[in-house]
């Protein structure tokens, strides 16, 4: 395969979409591949990268358009169809089997057989091949041990190991880089320097966009599921262009915020909080009255931050303090104290989707409206029924379900529970994920509104332009500390990107 | 979403109608008054037992172990009914059953081992206690007065009969107008996110548990008192159509769905069919078989439909 | 080896270990009998049956399952074994017979499992009722007994001075053991437990995979049926109930756990080689067999306990 000229192209997607129920995720991509290059994806969350290689793997079937592999068309039913293409895929959550070795986790599916008994995994070929080709992408793992003991990195090139070993033409690596220190990087990019000699073409997504310099030989930029455009590497002159193209408005088109000049008290206040392996000696705070937000890279610790102030992870040092008082260790305490948590998975962690919007508003706020345990209809729809209307949620009913709201209108309920229990202080993790424009202005107006009336925000977004055009303050965090706080004015995409890329090292 | 609850609603009268008039046509005796109230017994034994059951599962768990802890605690209560003034008996025995679900629903919110696996374990301790209890004997013939909740009449109306529906009027209050019930109702829909609310899981999971065990006591009660007599194999049979019941009734068994209404329709369902296989003369031997399907379609239709759901 | 290795090889030991040297112990000081070639030759007796099932729930535990049908199949496969014998079929085809329809058994579980996606304590526990009600039809809830001698042989027969059942048991050991770890469907059963996507996605039918777990299953209980109607010389509806109890017992205090396919057979055999012990030690002290459920169930409890306090 290697001998091939490198120029051809080995994969080209013409017009495809992606509909599912309610949202086009992809809209008419055309995208194409050559032969050992690399070729960077890059978008915002929601912009139709995963579904891009989801499609390519055989996951989804497209809704419309067509695929050439080497030439012909191609119908990529499922994920055997896809592999047997030659088509790898590295996803960003781990894909190995925990409690079985190495070597069976790079071979899975394809276990080498002895020769004499047919169904017997043949166990010394199966080792000196794991062997090899773990050494020929410079990977120095005992192909006996489980999965189970691997870090992180070490298990990418476990996975990186079974893509080889399915002699991939066409490598996936979605956000390979998530978790990775600077030195198990370099060793990541040398692999890949090996596949493109041999050939390969691989699609690689990451969110840092810095790597695309150091990786890419083409970028393609994805925005809201249509491509904005591919180029060569050579072409890009700075990070901003691309930026500009994935975030496509200029920042004026933000809803524009009133600044309070009077800030009300330190309402959230914390101290050297550290928590094993995930936060180190983290010292914020968050007045009355304004909006910090939280900016970093996925990963950096910003999420897990979030859950341990609301008490639903624990911390192992440091302090906590909400309103002068040291926060215990249970969400149902925080929610007492007034803290309230828009998380980032609204489905998983936001709502009852299943149930009805009344009850999804009311939840948190039962125990402090009917303390005797008794519920009045009369009050409990009054108390819905006032925060609905307030944020303008968009609901046939007070008792229609909430998984047949959009995802607009879902994020304000989840608002509503809060603002329902009377919170003061306000966690928002990826505030205007997977809604449309319209919503986002308007929950973007109603942060305005809730800092107005005295509520603190503490914002945590991985939208730039967000985090740049809301906060008062911005805190960046790199690996799990908080690396530089900035002030609203002094904060520009560049000053932000850099210290959550580099950590401020840079 | 009303019209839908209806329908559900229409469509389980619909069954209980199509079942009536094939057996009323079949066998002309299955539609006398003696015989119809017959199956109304029938089914407030099993819909009693199922209650707690339905709370359970409604918060998205499972209690296997209803119909050994309904024999341990009548076993005991049926000793003491004996000797000692009947309140006290009655109260020990429901007290029994509540302590079976506590130690059911501590290993579960604490220990974080399967909901399945703590209730089926306990189902065998249950079991074993009321062995060990017994000694393979039958205590029987209880005092009049006991007697009454499970053979008496009011206005006409069997004990067990209003029991069922009070309890059931008891109980869709507590799960529509107490927090304790909107808790369920919301673990059982979606467990973290209760959680982000700031849901006291566990202590509400506790409760779930032991309100399970209290009324499988209190189904022991009216069961004993009906037969009047007890011995520890009394609850193997009983678990089987009371999933049949609650699965019937449209509660999904992955919480959060359904109501304690559904499950008097299940169980009416459930006793119809069985009254029906007696009144045809198909042997009891093929009960087991066919409760056992009835659970697996049902449950089976319920999965489908969510999977459908979650496609559209 | 330092002292952090130390405790974590020490922490991987199953509570079924230290529970075994204790018992073994504790039984020799109780009973004077205990090591003697006759009572030792009865425990391997006694505990093939169990062992066997040990082993098949471990797959299925393995593959986060859980099989509660198992007792009432191997009831099953040794009520159509006695039919098939009085029907004057000779040994090889009902050994045929007792495999495939315990096969069969299993999958049907599987299918309702992986395929059509019940929890799969709803499906075995709904093919529990399927399964005794079916056995129950053909004996109608009699028993069938008397045999010949050649059926007789599988478990009353020895052979190099062991039981015969001991050498079909270590035959099973011996097969499951290749199964697990030396064919790719053994990976493919730790795969479907610890990451059925991960299993999915190179392209392996993993729905197929993960009915055939339940089918091995199945069969190793239609091999288990073949010794148990063997030794009672007679089969009876209900005699496997309460098997699968033990034998989930057995994998859990083995230290097989349900998330990630976190265990091994190894575990379950030294599981259900206490908990034969156990009863082995319950009885010389006069317990009854009906009771010593509530030892199983107490040292079940101790095991998990033990489990979560050591952690992680």
């Amino acid at each position: 395969m290697g001998a091939q000229p490198a120029d051809e192209t080995i994969l080209e997607f013409k017009g495809v979409s992606k509909d599912f129920p309610g949202v086009r995720a992809l809209d008419k991509v055309d995208f194409d591949l050559k032969r050992g290059e690399v070729h960077v994806l890059v978008g915002e969350n929601g912009a139709g990268k995963s579904t891009l290689i989801k499609i390519l793997a055989g996951v989804y079937p497209p809704t419309e358009g067509e695929i050439y592999y080497q030439g012909d068309e191609v119908d990529i039913r499922n994920p055997k169809v896809g592999l047997n293409m030659g088509i790898s895929v590295i996803y960003q959550e781990m894909n190995l089997v925990p409690y079985i070795s190495v070597a069976k986790n790079i071979f899975l599916g394809r276990e080498p057989r002895r020769k004499w008994i047919p169904f017997l995994v043949d166990y010394p070929r199966l080792h000196k091949d794991a062997r090899e080709i773990l050494d020929s992408i410079g990977a120095e793992i005992d192909t006996k041990v489980n999965a189970v003991e691997l870090g992180v990195a070490q298990g990418k090139l476990v996975e990186m190991a079974k893509a080889f070993s399915i002699k991939a033409s066409i490598l996936v690596m979605d956000e390979p880089t998530a978790a990775l220190t600077q030195k198990e990087l370099d060793e990541l990019f040398r692999s890949i320097e090996e596949f493109k000699k041999k050939g390969i073409g691989i699609i690689y997504i990451s969110h840092r966009l810095e790597e695309i310099f150091d990786v890419a030989d083409r970028v393609t930029v994805l925005r809201d599921g249509k491509v904005m455009a591919t180029m060569d590497v050579g072409e890009v002159k700075n990070l901003d262009e691309i930026i500009r193209l994935m975030v496509g408005r200029s920042m004026t088109a933000y809803f524009s915020r009133e600044f309070l000049k009077e800030k009300g008290d330190v309402a959230l206040n914390v101290k050297n909080l550290s928590r094993e392996g995930v936060l180190r000696d983290v010292n914020l705070h968050v007045r009355s009255g304004e909006i910090v937000g939280l900016a970093g890279l996925v990963g950096a610790g910003r999420t897990e931050l979030a859950r341990v102030l609301f008490g639903v992870d624990r911390y192992d040092d440091g302090e906590v303090e909400i309103f002068g008082k040291n926060l215990s260790m249970t969400p149902a305490k925080s929610v007492a104290l007034g803290v309230g948590f828009i998380p980032e998975d609204r489905k998983k962690e936001g709502l009852a989707l299943i149930l009805p919007v009344k009850e999804n508003v009311i939840i948190a706020s039962l125990k402090k409206l009917f303390p005797r345990g008794l519920i009045n209809p009369a009050k409990q729809s009054k108390a819905v029924n006032e925060y609905v209307k307030a944020l303008r949620i968009v609901t046939p009913s007070l008792m229609r379900i909430v998984r047949f709201l959009s995802g607009g209108n879902q994020q304000k309920v989840v608002v509503a529970k809060w603002l329902c229990t009377q919170a003061k202080i306000f966690i928002f993790d990826e505030p205007t994920r997977g809604v449309d424009v319209g919503a986002k202005a308007e929950i973007h107006q109603l942060m305005n509104e809730m800092v107005k009336q005295g509520a603190a925000i503490l914002m945590i977004s991985s939208e730039l332009p967000e985090v740049l055009h809301m906060s008062d303050r911005i805190y960046v965090m790199h690996g799990g500390r908080i690396v530089k706080e900035l002030q609203g004015d002094e904060a520009d995409q560049e000053t932000v990107l850099k210290y959550a890329m580099a950590g401020g090292a840079a | 979403m009303l019209i839908r609850q209806y329908l559900a609603l229409i469509m389980r009268l619909a069954v209980i109608f199509i079942i009536a008039a094939i057996l009323g046509v079949a066998r002309p005796e299955f539609l006398s008054v003696n015989n119809f109230i017959n199956v109304l017994r029938q089914s407030s034994l099993i819909f009693l037992l199922a209650s707690g059951l339905t709370v359970v599962v409604l918060s998205e768990g499972i209690d296997l172990s209803i119909g050994q802890v309904l024999a341990f605690s009548a076993c005991i209560m049926g000793y003491f009914l004996k000797t000692e003034p009947m309140i006290l008996a009655i109260l020990v025995g429901l007290g029994i059953g509540a302590l079976c679900g506590l130690v059911n629903g501590v290993l579960i919110a604490f220990v974080g081992l399967p909901a399945f696996v703590v209730t089926y374990g306990m189902m065998w301790m249950a079991q074993g206690f009321a062995l060990m209890f017994m000694k393979a004997e039958i205590i029987w013939g209880f005092p009049k007065a006991f007697r009454f909740f499970g053979a008496g009449y009011i206005l006409g109306i069997p004990v067990p009969v209003i029991l069922m529906f009070a309890l059931c009027a008891v109980l869709y209050l507590v799960l529509n107008y107490t927090t304790f019930g909107r808790y369920i109702y919301n673990i059982g829909a979606n467990y973290e996110a209760a959680r982000f609310s700031g849901v006291r899981i566990r202590r509400i999971q506790i409760m779930a548990y032991t309100l399970s065990g209290l009324l499988a006591a209190f189904a022991g009660v009216v069961y004993i008192s009906r037969i009047n007599a007890v011995e520890a194999g009394i609850g193997d049979p009983l678990l089987l159509p009371c999933l049949a019941a609650i699965t019937i009734g449209g509660t999904s068994l992955y919480g959060g769905e359904g109501g304690i209404g559904g499950t008097i329709f299940g169980a009416i369902i459930i006793s119809l069919i069985i009254n029906g296989m007696n009144l045809m003369g198909i042997e009891t031997y093929w009960q087991p078989f066919v409760v056992g399907a009835i659970v697996i379609l049902s449950v089976a239709v319920d999965v489908l439909r969510a999977q459908k759901l979650q496609t559209t | 080896m330092d002292r952090k290795e130390f405790k974590k090889a020490f922490k991987k030991i199953p509570a079924a270990v230290f529970a075994l040297v204790f018992l073994l112990i504790a039984c020799s000081i109780i009973s004077e009998h205990f090591w003697t070639g006759e009572n030792l030759f009865n425990l391997g007796l006694q505990g093939t049956v169990l062992t066997i099932l040990a082993l098949a729930q471990t797959l299925v535990i393995l593959a986060e399952g859980i099989d509660l049908s198992s007792g009432p199949l191997v009831s099953f496969c040794g009520v159509v074994v006695a039919v098939s014998l009085h029907g004057g079929l000779g040994l090889p085809e009902v050994i045929f017979i007792s495999i495939v329809l315990g096969t069969a058994g299993g999958f049907l579980n599987g299918f309702l499992i992986a395929k059509v996606k019940l929890p799969p304590f709803v499906a075995t526990f709904g093919n529990m009722g399927v399964f005794t009600g079916l056995a129950l039809v053909m004996t109608k809830g009699g028993s069938i007994p008397g045999f010949p001698e050649s059926f007789r042989f599988i478990a009353g027969g020895s052979l190099w001075g062991l039981p015969f059942p001991v050498i079909i048991l270590i035959f099973v050991i011996l097969f499951n053991h290749v199964l697990l770890y030396h064919t790719t469907f053994g990976t493919y059963i730790f795969g479907i437990g610890g990451n059925q996507e991960a299993v999915h996605l190179v392209g392996v039918n993993d729905i197929f995979f993960k009915s055939a777990i339940y089918g091995v299953a199945g069969s190793y209980a239609g091999v288990a049926a073949l010794v148990m109607t063997s030794r009672l010389n007679a089969a009876h509806p209900l005699v496997g109930f309460g098997l699968e109890f033990e034998a989930i017992a057995s994998v859990i205090v083995g230290g097989c756990s349900w998330t990630l396919a976190n265990g091994n057979p190894w575990g379950s055999l030294a599981g259900a080689a206490t908990i034969v012990v156990l009863q082995n030690g319950l009885s010389v002290l006069g317990v009854p067999p009906a009771v010593q459920v509530v030892g199983v169930g107490a040292y079940l409890i101790l095991a998990v306990v033990y489990d979560s306090l050591k952690g992680d």
